[in-house]
């Protein structure tokens, strides 16, 4: 029952927060300098006069802000953003066609990039200040000073263009065989998770050498449990939920890369597509990108704490 | 084995256990020669101040001490005749921990995992151990928790620590330390996190223990109102070494040693009349790093002499099972007298372990 | 009857252990001073620029092209894409970067100074409207809302130091109120206001110098964040108009001759990588000093 209590409060404030961020970005068109509509027309597929005033109506421009805002919130319940002006596509479907793409690479960097990071801070904390854990330690340090953007420039030079190994842009739908798939998407992923590994594993080992300290590793070690089991049972679980709040915070690190990292690569994503957005100053476009973006991930914060909260039952009581 | 044999030999023998830590100030002498033998079903109290090295002592049985800082570490630990000392890590982990020796420690909150239900941490050792199946394991954990006292033990199987009180904590430990039905029971302060209602529980179930299974327990308590009340045999240590050794109750009626005389006079009675002043014992310990050569007491001892100074006192028998650690101990005869002016008999009765002096010069104690 | 002499102790003092934290602290001691070093001739150089025998770095030489750094004594590290000068574009770059990023990094802990020691000072609706406001504002993910910013308010240098300062300002007021809450509560608040003090004068004088150091050991951190996310943006073409260009822009624009001239891009990556070095490592040093905890922008 308190759970429940507990659930619909941390419901009620995401909904809050996502009215918030929705105020926000409403308000974006109204950063442009000079007239909106204008402005809008400037980059639409068919620039007239009569558009101006089309668009002035069709967007409510004239309206008092609250008006607007409200007339625009109702839209995006129902599941209209709005359309690109530039080649008339709505914003949903725009995005839904994108969004495979940005979620295989956003769920792959992430699987890979805890797959990699935890043994490493398990290992690292088992043989503490030992040899295996300077060096990690150095080489998650000098890991954490790249930005992805180099890093991705940085593994096509090596990867593509010298050892041909993967191919440097494009991308290879799931349909078209998973080899493929994952060899065009083997750049981005790499590039990202050399983002996350090193965060990952250094705040794992820091909490796993301290949990190592507690009371109950040493009575573990008294019953005569195996090495293994301790590490990985008695060690590990405890010292994953610090580990799962580092995930959820940098969820948006991960979005913003992908995004840089999909135009590097040349995947047809969320990220290009927002690109090619700007570019065509097509600005309804960019405004509905970054809506979508934006409570993505806010629901994902949401639900790594909902996550988190199943992984330590210590916060439950 | 026969019955005599095992009669004769103890459970658990140290002999002249040493332990000794680096450390960036110098060498902490934290065990320092202590010697002492338990039997079977009997309950030995290891007592003396924080930093008096029992814990480590406790310790030093299952090799559970930390491997980084460790100097020296030699001695004798015999257990069931076999050495614990020579043992590796392997072996020990296999053979003797939680399967032979078990061992609870002082705080149960941090004692258990807290992310780990209460039925899994029991049935592990049972799974390790004596390869049980997971099933077979928490069916055994049942019926643990229900001989340690638990109520409702089947549903309690799935509870996380936290949802219990420290006195349930407390049970669930010694339920995964009896799981294996170990011969000794190591418990290091196992009722200082209690309060005394609970405290005493926990101690009634030991004696249950004790009888039903005929476990020795080593109880390590800074307490001395509770080990000179539940234990058979009491080792009084100081500054790393024992100072005095033999039945609880003759002890602490008679104390031979000073130290135990006056930890024995700073106990506050029920029976006092109130406002009484509190007895206590002037001075500190000694730091371990810093050990002065003969007696680690000297400094605060009624009794000294001259050749505390030079000469380290060893454990002699003053008695059938007793031993003290002191070159001018009380007599059994002097405790009436004030103890300021106790002066040493040097015509000692037999058995008093005193150094050949023909005129010993009595100094005061520290006023 | 028996006494036994207990053998002097002959114990020899732990050297092993004492050793290792000296020779990590020396080792520590000369990265620190090289990283200053590093930062220092970066200024230098960008101040000097002016006065040095370089080419300027706007100017195309279209005999030149895409020259590989050693290979013509006119040009020392090369020319881009466009032919001109790299070590006259890296010094530049190299101002752009360091300014925007300590800029970016001071509006930062301004605003966040302000929320977030007026939330934990205040207290009460205060605090959850303005602890409201970070929420919101945290929940735009960082590159995405300075995408938006500069997108939608047009590119400049201005606009992106007060752009990436906005994006970092909500972590900066988390430090700052746990920090103002930390001390608001404290003994000799209380006796300060006794004695008559009123709010105002206890900000100053008892919350301020206290709050000071933990957000000024967390700005340090984020330099090197604010640097990242002026060279992201570059890179992507949404920083500094032309003619200026940070080290981003020349990895940008340098991309379409990754694979035949990889120096116009590697280049410019390694200033940049060895220049957040510098910052990581003075920032992880004067975090050490201060003990503060990293949080994670």
């Amino acid at each position: 029952m308190r759970n429940l209590i507990v659930f619909g409060t941390r419901l009620i404030h995401l909904l809050a927060v996502l009215l918030g961020v929705s105020f926000l970005v409403f308000l974006l068109l109204d950063l442009l300098p000079g007239d909106t509509a204008e402005v809008i027309v400037a980059s639409s597929d068919n620039p007239s006069p009569g558009a101006v005033e089309a668009i002035r109506r069709e967007l409510g421009l004239d309206q008092p802000l609250l008006v607007r805002f409200g007339m625009w919130l109702g839209g995006v319940v129902q599941g209209d953003l709005g359309h690109s002006y530039r080649t008339g596509q709505t914003v949903v479907d725009a995005v839904g066609e994108r969004l495979p793409v940005s979620l295989e690479l956003l769920v792959l960097t992430e699987v890979i990039s805890l797959a990699v990071a935890i043994p490493l801070a398990v290992f690292a904390a088992r043989h503490r200040d030992r040899l295996f854990d300077r060096i990690s330690a150095a080489f998650t340090f000098g890991l954490q000073s790249v930005p992805n953007f180099m890093i991705s420039l940085v593994l096509i030079v090596v990867l593509a263009v010298q050892l041909n190994v993967v191919p440097a842009l494009g991308f290879t739908p799931l349909s078209e065989g998973l080899g493929e798939n994952l060899r065009s998407l083997a750049i981005p992923t790499l590039a990202l998770s050399c983002t996350l590994i090193p965060l990952y594993a250094r705040v794992l080992r820091n909490e796993m050498i301290r949990t190592l300290q507690e009371d109950f590793i040493l009575m573990a070690r008294a019953e005569g449990l195996p090495p293994r089991t301790i590490l990985f049972r008695y060690a590990l679980k405890p010292s994953l939920p610090t580990l799962i709040t580092v995930v959820g915070i940098n969820i948006g690190t991960l979005v913003g890369g992908a995004i840089v990292v999909e135009l590097i690569s040349g995947l047809p994503g969320v990220g290009t597509l927002l690109f090619s957005a700007i570019n065509n100053r097509d600005y309804v476009l960019v405004q509905g990108i970054i809506l979508v973006v934006a409570a993505a991930y806010v629901i994902a914060n949401f639900l790594v704490d909902v996550f988190y909260t199943i992984l330590d039952p210590r916060v439950r009581a | 084995m026969s019955e005599l044999d095992t009669a004769a030999e103890p459970l658990l023998e140290i002999k002249d256990l040493h332990v000794h830590f680096a450390t960036p100030a110098g060498v902490a002498e934290v065990v320092n020669g202590v010697s002492l033998r338990l039997d079977a079903a009997r309950m030995h109290g290891l007592v003396g101040e924080s930093g008096s090295g029992k814990s480590v002592t406790a310790r030093s049985v299952l090799g559970l001490l930390p491997r980084g800082n460790l100097l020296r570490r030699d001695g004798v630990v015999r257990f069931g005749g076999r050495d614990l000392l020579g043992m590796d890590e392997a072996a020990l982990r296999q053979e003797i921990r939680g399967r032979e020796i078990a061992m609870i420690f002082q705080d149960p909150m941090t004692a258990l995992n807290p992310v780990m239900r209460i039925g899994h941490q029991i049935a592990m050792p049972m799974r390790r151990h004596l390869g049980l199946s997971k099933k077979a394991a928490l069916a055994k954990a049942v019926e643990l928790l229900d001989q340690v006292g638990i109520p409702n033990p089947k549903a309690r199987l799935r509870s996380f620590p936290h949802e219990l009180s420290g006195g349930q904590r407390q049970r669930v430990m010694i339920a995964i330390a009896l799981s294996c039905d170990p011969r000794l029971l190591i418990a290091d302060e196992p009722t200082t996190a209690l309060d005394v209602t609970v405290q005493a529980q926990i101690l009634d179930l030991f004696d249950r223990l004790r009888a039903e299974r005929g476990l020795a327990i080593l109880l390590v308590s800074h307490d001395l109102s509770l080990i000179a009340e539940r234990c058979d045999e009491v080792s009084v240590m100081y500054a790393g070494r024992v100072v005095e050794n033999g039945p609880a109750d003759v002890i602490f009626a008679e104390p031979r040693h000073p130290y135990t005389r006056l930890l024995e006079e700073a106990r506050p009675l029920l029976e006092n009349e109130p406002h009484t002043l509190l007895k206590t014992i002037p001075g500190r310990p000694p730091r371990l790093i810093d050990l002065p050569p003969g007696c680690a007491f000297q400094d605060r001892c009624p009794n000294v002499r001259d050749d505390c100074a030079a000469i380290r006192p060893a454990q002699v028998a003053v008695a059938e099972g007793r031993t003290v650690a002191c070159l001018h101990p009380h007599e059994p005869a002097a405790l009436a007298a004030d103890p300021a002016d106790d002066p040493v008999g040097d015509s000692a009765p037999s058995g008093s372990g005193d150094a050949s002096d023909p005129a010993p010069t009595s100094r005061k104690a520290l006023a | 009857m028996t006494t036994t002499v207990e053998p002097p102790a002959v114990e020899s003092a732990p050297t092993p252990r004492k050793a290792r934290p000296a020779k990590a602290g020396r080792a520590r001691g000369i990265l620190v001073t090289l990283s200053c070093v590093w930062l220092v001739l970066l200024v230098a150089a960008f101040t000097l620029q002016p006065w040095l025998p370089l080419p300027d770095p706007a100017r195309s030489d279209y005999g030149a092209i895409a020259v590989p750094p050693g290979a013509s004594p006119d040009h020392l590290l090369g020319t881009d894409e466009i032919g001109r000068d790299i070590l006259a574009r890296l010094i530049t770059g190299a101002r752009v970067s360091l300014t925007v990023g300590i800029g970016s990094v001071a509006v930062a802990v301004v605003i966040g100074s302000l929320l977030g020691i007026c939330a934990g000072f205040f207290g009460g609706r205060t605090n959850r409207v303005i602890s409201g406001v970070i929420d919101v504002m945290l929940a735009f993910p960082a590159l995405v809302a300075l995408i938006a910013l500069t997108v939608f308010m047009g590119p400049g240098m201005l606009t992106i130091i007060v752009g990436i300062g906005i994006v970092a300002s909500p972590a900066v007021a988390r430090v700052a109120r746990s920090a103002t809450l930390t001390f608001a509560n404290r003994e000799f608040v209380t006796a300060a206001r006794s004695m008559g003090a009123g709010s105002l004068r206890i900000l100053r004088r008892e919350i301020l110098p206290n709050v000071v150091v933990p957000i000024l050991a967390y700005g340090t951190v984020l330099v090197a964040v604010a640097v990242v996310a002026e060279g992201s943006l570059s890179f992507l073409g949404l920083g500094v108009p032309p003619p200026q260009s940070s080290w981003g822009t020349m990895m940008g624009t340098g991309r379409s001759e990754l694979a035949t001239h990889p120096h116009i891009v590697l280049l410019p990556a390694g200033a940049m990588f060895v220049t957040l070095l510098a910052l990581n490592f003075l920032a992880e040093h004067v975090g050490k000093r201060f003990d503060i905890r990293e949080s994670v922008l």
